[in-house]
This record gives structure tokens, C-alpha cells and sequence, in this order.
């Protein structure tokens, strides 16, 4: 079976075929625009439907391959640069009260990969038996409040810590401007 | 307290003797208890133990095995159209094809329960079912509605409800009568609530038998009623009110502005349009609408 990629000009809008599903939809926005992204994604979803007949059950939602991801089959992810909450080690804390509102936390590059440079993936596990609409309220409610307290923490560590802090930034903004290249390998940054 | 027989120890045991319908309590050290015969450590009935402890295991050998065997059932079950097992969905994490969701239905609506802790979809839905879901749904709440005006003895309520739930009913029959389905059976049967609309509107005498306070209600009546239960067992007194509150609650005006050909026919033909105190008679007692006749009900 043949399978592709179709990519939008500015590869913020992706929709893969026969991958793991018949069709995967995506849309990257920066900032934290979930509404838009989420339009976006509608539009194409509402084009394609006029063409294609989706695989749909008044009970599973629109079917998937992998069970976890019927019903909506929407996921929204938000990637986080949470430096400050690891450096603390409070970022346990984060996941503990995200895990308990049925959100992951996974790491750069989805499912399965392990966070680097602390950025985190923050997404929604249930697909099913929530609206759209609802995973985008929580999502919406949830990582402003993540945000929130990693710029808290920030705040914490540059009163208590600056010359800590200081120390651990300033060579390494010393290597970027001097040239020297950071490769990353095995999920660590070498020198 | 010191124990009533030796009178040193402190007594912890309460002896209890009936003798010839005689009561007498003596309180006893554990040494003289023992002395008397009377067992003071708590035994335990190793046999009632050893019965519960058999009873225990053997349930719990048979709901394991049961949840064994239905385990086994469902890994056993394959998929006709694309032909995978369900225990080689368990194994691969991914189903086969589109189908999978019904002939698996069982096992995936328990992992579902586990992973969102729902098994009914609340989302969007495909234009071509969405249309279709929306019909259901409002047939669906359209009968609650019904069902609940029934209950509580609503008649305004639930006189709304028939008239939206058979309207709806009559043009589904219509649209089978002239396909050519089910027979004249199917309209009659379907067409109520437009004929009942039809035949107050135009006000004929043999729009359907009329009923008045003094005479029963005939079967066509209690065919287009969906009052005629309650006027049934309803009194004469109560009946006539009900008749009354029916006739005042269609308003024929309302009929006009939907069909022009019909009332210019309706002029034509001289009827008069009825009051809207339901005194206003029929002026052409030998006309009757062709809804009507269509729909079995026109005798009277």
C-alpha cells in the first residue's frame, strides 16, 4: 500500500497518508493558539470529508487503528520549555497534576522519545467521550497555569540563585557566540 | 471486681447460670473458671474456618476461570472481513480494518472504559450521518416529550408533541404512499396529523366524525386524537372541555397562509371558516377533503 506526505508551503499544515491511520492531519502554530490551529485543522477536515467517506461509528467516533486515539481522534499537543521547573525538580510535581486531569506529558518528539533541553510535550490522552471543544477548554485552562508557574519558579531563581544561574548560562552563551557547535546526541548536549 | 469463688484474683469471666427458671451471675477469676470446666480462651472453629476458607477459593477459582474462558472467548474471535484475531490485536496494539470495531465491539468497549473512561463518542460527526443522527435524535426526544406530557397529564404539552411527532409521521407515510410502499395502510396509518390539520382547517362536516360532548368518540377519532385515551375514560363534563381546549388550540389561520390553493378551493367551495370558540359549523356538510378520504377516516 502506497503511503505519503503531502506538506503545505510553509510545512505548518501536514497530512499524512496510510501512516499508522489512513489519514493524519496536522497543524503547527507557534505561540499558543489552539483555536486557530484547531480551525485549520476543521477546514481541511470538512474539505476532505466531502471527498472521502470517513470511517465513522456512532459509538467509537470516527475510527482509528489504535483504540486510543477514536472518537475525536483529535490530539492537541503544546511543546514547553520548562527549564526552570526541572532545574528546581518541581517539574514531578507538574506531572503528577497533569497526569490526574488525563494529559501526557511526553517528550520532543512525541510518543515514546525522551525530553531534551526540557522541552516537554503536554497533550490530551482521551479521545473519547469529549468534544473537540472540551479538549480545547481544558488544554486552554491547563498550560497557561503550567506557564504560569515555570515563570514563578524563574522569578524564584533569579532572587535566591542569580549567581548560580549565572554561572550555568554564561559559558555556555560564550561557546554559541564564539561558534563552537552543540550537536545533539543520545538525547545530550556535548561541547 | 474480685472473683466470687477464691476471692483474690480479679475476676474477667461472667459466669451466667439458669437453674429451674432461675437466673444467677457469678463472676469468676480465669484459674477457678478453668477449675468449673469453663473454657476461657476464645476458640477458634477450625472447621467453620476451613469451610469458609474452601468456599472463598472455590468462588474465586470460578470467576478467575470464568474471566478465563471469556478471556479466551474473546481472544478467540476473528474478524470476517480483514481476518485478524483479537489476541493478535492485543499483541500488535493495532486493528486490522474499519470492521474490527464491531466484530471486537465487546473487548473494545472494556479497553475504551480503561483508556478514556467512556465508551460513547460526544464529538463531531460526518455531514451525511450528522443528518442522519439529528432526525433520530429529534424522533427520539420528540417521544420523551410525548411520553412525558402522558405522565404528568399534560394535554397542552402533550397535544404539541403528537401534532410535531405525527405531522412528521404523516409525511414520511406520504412520501411511502406515493413511492408506492406499504400500501394505503402505511398513509392511513401515517398521515394523522396532517389529515386531523386538514380537516379542522377547512372546517368540512366530514372531515373525519366530529366529536361532540353528547356521543362517544369513534374509532377514526380516537385515530386522529392525541387526546382521545384521555377522553375515553374522560366524564361528559370533562370530555367537552377537552373538545373545546382541542378546537381552540388549531388555529386555522395559521393552515391558511401554509396552503393558498387549498383555501381558494375552500372559497370556492363556500366553506365557512370556523370560529375560533369551535362554534363556527361546517357550511358544506358534503365535502370532504381529499386527505381525509385518502386516509380512511372520511365516514360520518
Amino acid at each position: 500500500m502506497s503511503a505519503g506526505v503531502a506538506c503545505g508551503r510553509r510545512e505548518s499544515v501536514s497530512i499524512m497518508v496510510n501512516e499508522e491511520d489512513h489519514l493524519r492531519i496536522q497543524v503547527l502554530r507557534s505561540g499558543f493558539e489552539p483555536d486557530a490551529a484547531w480551525n485549520q485543522v476543521a477546514e481541511i477536515d470538512d474539505r476532505l470529508e466531502r471527498v472521502v467517506p470517513y470511517a465513522f461509528s456512532t459509538q467509537f467516533g470516527y475510527l482509528t487503528a489504535c483504540p486510543t486515539n477514536c472518537g475525536t481522534g483529535l490530539r492537541i499537543s503544546v511543546m514547553l520549555h520548562l527549564p526552570a521547573l526541572v532545574m528546581t525538580k518541581q517539574i514531578e510535581r507538574v506531572f503528577q497534576a497533569v497526569s490526574k486531569i488525563n494529559l501526557a506529558v511526553r517528550g520532543f518528539y512525541g510518543e515514546g522519545t525522551q525530553a531534551s533541553g526540557d522541552l516537554y510535550q503536554i497533550s490530551n490522552q482521551v479521545t473519547l467521550g469529549r468534544s473537540e471543544e472540551q479538549i480545547l477548554t481544558q488544554i486552554k485552562e491547563v498550560v497557561p497555569q503550567i506557564v504560569k508557574y515555570e515563570r514563578a519558579v524563574r522569578e524564584a531563581l533569579l532572587a535566591d540563585n542569580r549567581t548560580m544561574l549565572e554561572d550555568r548560562i554564561w559559558p555556555r552563551l560564550r561557546d554559541a557566540a564564539g561558534g563552537t557547535q552543540h550537536h545533539e546526541r543520545g538525547g545530550r548536549w556535548t561541547c | 471486681m474480685l472473683c466470687d469463688e477464691c476471692g483474690q484474683n480479679v475476676a474477667t469471666v461472667k459466669l451466667t447460670e439458669i437453674v429451674n427458671q432461675k437466673k444467677s451471675e457469678r463472676h469468676l477469676c480465669e484459674d477457678c473458671a478453668r477449675n468449673k470446666g469453663i473454657s476461657v480462651q476464645p476458640e477458634l472453629d477450625t472447621s467453620a474456618v476451613a469451610g469458609a476458607a474452601v468456599a472463598i477459593g472455590a468462588s474465586l477459582l470460578k470467576a478467575a476461570s470464568g474471566a478465563l474462558v471469556r478471556q479466551d472467548e474473546l481472544s478467540a474471535l476473528s474478524c470476517p472481513v480483514c481476518g485478524i484475531t483479537f489476541a493478535q490485536f492485543r499483541a500488535s496494539g493495532r486493528l486490522g480494518c474499519a470492521n474490527d470495531y464491531v466484530a471486537f465491539r465487546r473487548g473494545l468497549l472494556q479497553l475504551c472504559e480503561k483508556i478514556h473512561g467512556s465508551t460513547q463518542h460526544t464529538g463531531r460527526v460526518p455531514r451525511q450521518v450528522h443528518e442522519r443522527l439529528q432526525r433520530r435524535r429529534e424522533v427520539a426526544a420528540l417521544r420523551e416529550e410525548l411520553n412525558r406530557a402522558i405522565q404528568g397529564e399534560d394535554y397542552e404539552a402533550r397535544r404539541q408533541a403528537a401534532r410535531r411527532d405525527l405531522r412528521a409521521r404523516g409525511t414520511r407515510a406520504r412520501l411511502r404512499a406515493d413511492r408506492g410502499e406499504g400500501g394505503a395502510g402505511a398513509a392511513r396509518r401515517g398521515a394523522h396529523g396532517v389529515v386531523r390539520r386538514a380537516a379542522w382547517a377547512s372546517g368540512s362536516a366530514r372531515a373525519g366524525p366530529t366529536p361532540t360532548s353528547s356521543s362517544r368518540p369513534g374509532s377514526a377519532w380516537r385515530a386522529i386524537s392525541p387526546i382521545a385515551p384521555f377522553l375515553t375514560r374522560a366524564s361528559p363534563r370533562q370530555r367537552a372541555e377537552l373538545e373545546q381546549r382541542l378546537r381552540t388550540c388549531i388555529r386555522p389561520g395559521r393552515h391558511r397562509r401554509a396552503g393558498p390553493g387549498r383555501c381558494r378551493r375552500a372559497r370556492a367551495a363556500g366553506v365557512r371558516e370556523p370560529r375560533r370558540d369551535g362554534a363556527g359549523g361546517p357550511a358544506v356538510p358534503g365535502r370532504a377533503p381529499r386527505d381525509l378520504e385518502g386516509a380512511g377516516g372520511g365516514r360520518g
